[in-house]
């Protein structure tokens, strides 16, 4: 790309191409064949891929009327994310980043999509806040309207280029680790967000699986999976028979517990997808004799917040509704599950939605990662870590580490319950890099979005798990990747699953309350890592 | 002329000083956001601070008082000032070296200016015994921004970033420095640096007993002074507010405090938006308790 204007060029054809010989190597432990992906040729014509070749919105392309009603709504956004009032939540980072940007462009080579995309400019993290900047300054300021692209204000709205952004706004996970290399504080991060709030909140235009089967699907149903209350009770029930049957204990899960001590919020994708995750810990709480609860009512049993990658009404709704069933309960404490999203949306941005002195607010709102590793200080439950006895390392989650600061108890936790075998990946802590699935990515699954993300933004993260392996790949015993997030599991699973590393190394993942659960002495050991769970 | 100078002269740091007042004003004023903190956090615990942890790793911490290295906030801004310490350690560009000499060119333009204005008031003569101060400015400066010019025009990865009135600004700081360096290279420059500003304070600049580099050089930095705030330049003092305000707020909500009275009042702000799934005429409080909202259509 010449010239950044160029990103507003009017044609169907992807501006921008991904090879697979310009990806970030995963050689020498894998061998990958150099077939470039192409869509399929009526895609081009149907739906949108001018950016780089992949889409998330199977949207059909809309008549020139339209088209202008688009460019109209997306300028009215733009003035709306600058309003104090409509853009409260983030008004002020917003707009400092959109102003005071220097572009040195130090945050590059922080962001896993521009590196393992082998440094496409599309990627870069200051490239989208960049076309935003411009796009600001050509409507929105008296320089850039009197001396246009003397000070940058080069860029005209078009539909093409509104088309591409809306694209471009989901080819960042919102990790946030530009925001860390950035010597002026810009949060590059933050601009995509806003960008996709501005097409949500604006217009409408989400991905379907964040939206219409996510939030919307969340507060109808009470789950993003669709997962009714009366489907909760069946599964709970079929867990704590499945833990009979594993560990011949009988537990019983608690659920609607009025004052429990605590309300714990899973991310409601493992009653289905992990439901020995749920289990685990059933049977760490029940061990540790800890007074805790699960809700069953509308909401109470899923604990993602979608919101908080792309809307901010949606996310004022879901988290509301969380804080009034735990209020309900009358419950202290909401302890968050193993979700990292959820972590930072109850710890750290509810705390700002509502005024300290309402009663939900009143409800402390925790990590679940200081009171499992309490419980594994202090020796209530009796754990061998010889059950552990295999490599494993760790993988951040980055809204609980970077964006939240919980880093030292998850990994307190694994040094005492395995004999020695943790290993570090590196870089890791609040420097980690995405696991390449964060803020819906890992859930997005129209057209040839998963492409994308299995080619690209999965690939750093799969070196690295690679690197960190590399002196025991070839021992044939198992190596656990563990992670403390429902979406980084998925990721995990991916990785695991697409570029074989199971298969070729016997590299598996883990929740942590999993691992915790398999060093139990008076029960069978619980994880089987001879088998990936599909 | 002379007056124009002496104008100048006065309001330019006035202009400085309220520029950067008025807009830090209009920040402090303007909504608070949420959260939006980022780790680690100088103002952590020492133990904590190693590796980035917060006071949310304890249990119960909302009942205990977190631990704060108050110092530490201020501590860290200078490792950004006086080393560029990110830019150092994560820039793959090699402007470093560049911008390093550029901001060091500024820091001890301001120092020399401050040795030059003290002497004046003082009547010290430590201005040759320093001079060299001016000299390491002005060679700095001099140096820094045509290496970032070149860095900025050949770099394709950051000349597309680069747009004339980046350029412009960066020729503007190169005609600061090196008028500077022909000033006091020039015989008697620093005499004439000093007269200037002796002049200045007496309300009287011998216009006539100057060289017209000094007086160029004089006119270059007033207007620089002014043009910081409302420029590129204000990205220094914007480093306040989006560091201490945003990045690094972590202070979690008191009752009754002033945050506490803000947030009250933003939650009756009106949304305005209007997609599908918005009440656009409701605030964000009826917006966010209307949980059983389907689409509007």
């Amino acid at each position: 790309m010449e010239k950044l204007k160029d990103f507003a060029k009017e044609t169907n054809q992807p501006i921008f191409e991904i090879n697979n010989d310009e990806l970030i190597s995963l050689s020498p432990y894998l061998d990958e064949e150099n077939d470039s992906y192409k869509a399929p040729d009526d895609w081009f014509d149907k739906y949108d891929l001018s950016l780089d070749g992949f889409s998330g919105f199977p949207f059909i392309n809309p008549s020139e009327e339209e088209k202008e009603e688009i460019i109209k709504k997306f300028l009215n956004g733009i003035q709306k994310l600058l309003n104090p009032e409509s853009n409260w939540t983030f008004y002020k980072p917003f707009f400092l980043s959109l102003k005071h940007c220097v572009k040195c462009n130090t945050c590059a080579e922080a962001c896993h999509i521009y590196v393992g995309s082998g440094k496409k400019e599309i990627y870069r993290p200051n490239f989208r806040s960049e076309v935003l900047r411009r796009i600001y300054k050509r409507y929105f300021t008296i320089s850039g309207k009197v001396l246009k692209s003397f000070v940058g204000a080069d860029i005209e709205v078009t539909y093409s280029l509104i088309r591409r952004l809306l694209e471009l706004a989901y080819r960042c996970t919102l990790c946030r680790r530009c925001a860390l290399y950035c010597p002026v504080g810009i949060d590059n991060g933050l601009i995509a967000r806003e960008l996709r709030k501005l097409f949500s909140q604006e217009l409408g235009m989400a991905p379907v699986e964040v939206y219409k089967k996510g939030t919307r699907l969340h507060l109808q149903t009470g789950s993003t999976t669709g997962m009714k209350p009366h489907t909760f009770i069946d599964v709970i029930k079929f867990i704590e028979e499945d833990i009979h049957e594993k560990t011949g204990k009988k537990i019983t899960i608690p659920v609607d517990k009025k004052g429990a001590d605590i309300m714990l919020l899973h991310n409601g994708g493992e009653y289905l997808s992990w439901p020995d995750h749920i289990a685990a810990f059933a049977i760490l709480f029940d061990a540790a004799g800890i007074n805790y609860t699960l809700s069953s009512e509308t909401l109470g049993y899923d604990g993602v917040n979608y919101g908080a990658w792309y809307d901010d009404v949606e996310l004022a709704r879901v988290g509301l509704r969380h804080l009034q069933i735990a209020h309900e309960l009358g419950v202290k404490k909401l302890v968050i599950g193993e979700c990292g999203h959820s972590h930072k949306v109850y710890s750290v941005i509810f705390d700002r939605i509502l005024p300290a002195s309402s009663p939900l607010w009143n409800i402390q709102r925790e990590s679940c990662l200081p009171l499992m590793w309490e419980i594994v200080r202090s020796g209530v439950v009796k754990l061998d870590p010889m059950r552990n006895n295999f490599p494993i390392t760790f993988h951040d989650s980055c809204n609980i580490v970077r964006l939240m600061g919980i880093v030292s108890p998850q990994r307190k936790i694994i040094k005492a319950i395995s004999p020695g075998t943790f290993r570090e990946m590196k870089p890791n802590g609040t420097y980690n890099y995405c696991c390449g699935g964060g803020s819906g990515f890992a859930i997005i699954r129209s057209l040839n979005f998963p492409v994308f993300r299995n080619k690209v933004s999965l690939r750093l993260k799969t070196k690295q798990i690679l690197d960190t392996f590399s002196d025991v790949l070839n021992q044939d015993i198992p190596k656990v990747v563990v992670a403390t997030c429902s979406n980084c599991k998925g990721s995990l699973r991916d990785i695991m699953k697409i570029y074989e590393l199971f298969h070729k190394y016997k590299i598996n993942y883990s929740g942590l309350a999993d691992l915790i659960v398999n060093a139990i002495t008076d029960i069978p050991p619980f994880l089987n890592l001879e088998e990936m769970e599909e | 002329m002379e007056s124009l100078l002496m104008i100048l002269g006065i309001l330019s740091p006035i202009i400085l000083i309220l520029g950067i007042a008025i807009k830090f004003y209009k920040i402090s004023k303007m909504p608070l956001n949420v959260r939006w903190e980022i780790y680690p956090l100088p103002h952590e615990s020492e133990e904590k601070r190693k590796y980035g942890g917060s006071y949310m790793e304890e249990l119960n911490w909302l009942e205990k008082r977190p631990e704060r290295y108050t110092l530490g906030e201020y501590i860290e801004p200078f490792k950004e000032i006086l080393y560029l310490h990110k830019v150092k350690k994560f820039n793959p560009y090699g402007i470093w070296i560049w911008s390093m000499a550029l901001h060091w060119g500024i820091w001890l333009l301001f120092l020399w200016m401050g040795i030059l204005i003290i002497n004046s008031i003082f009547n010290l003569e430590i201005t040759s015994k320093l001079s060299v101060l001016a000299y390491l400015s002005y060679i700095l400066g001099s140096l820094g921004v045509l290496g970032l010019i070149v860095k900025r025009g050949t770099i394709h990865d950051l000349k597309i970033y680069t747009s004339p009135i980046d350029y412009l600004n960066l020729l503007f700081l190169l005609i600061l420095f090196a008028s500077g360096l022909f000033a006091i290279m020039n015989k008697g420059g620093i005499n004439e640096s000093i007269t200037y500003l002796e002049g200045l304070l007496k309300g009287n600049i011998p216009v006539d007993e100057l060289s017209l580099v000094i007086i160029l050089h004089f006119l270059i930095f007033k207007l620089f002074l002014i043009y910081i705030p409302f420029s590129k330049f204000f990205h220094g003092p914007v480093k306040y507010m989006t560091f201490h305000k945003i990045l690094w707020d972590d202070m979690y909500q008191i009752k009754g405090s002033k945050e506490e009275k803000k947030i009250s009042e933003q939650l009756n702000y009106r949304v305005r938006w209007t997609g599908p799934h918005i009440l656009s005429d409701k605030s964000w409080l009826e917006n966010a308790q209307n949980t059983n909202l389907h689409d509007k259509v």
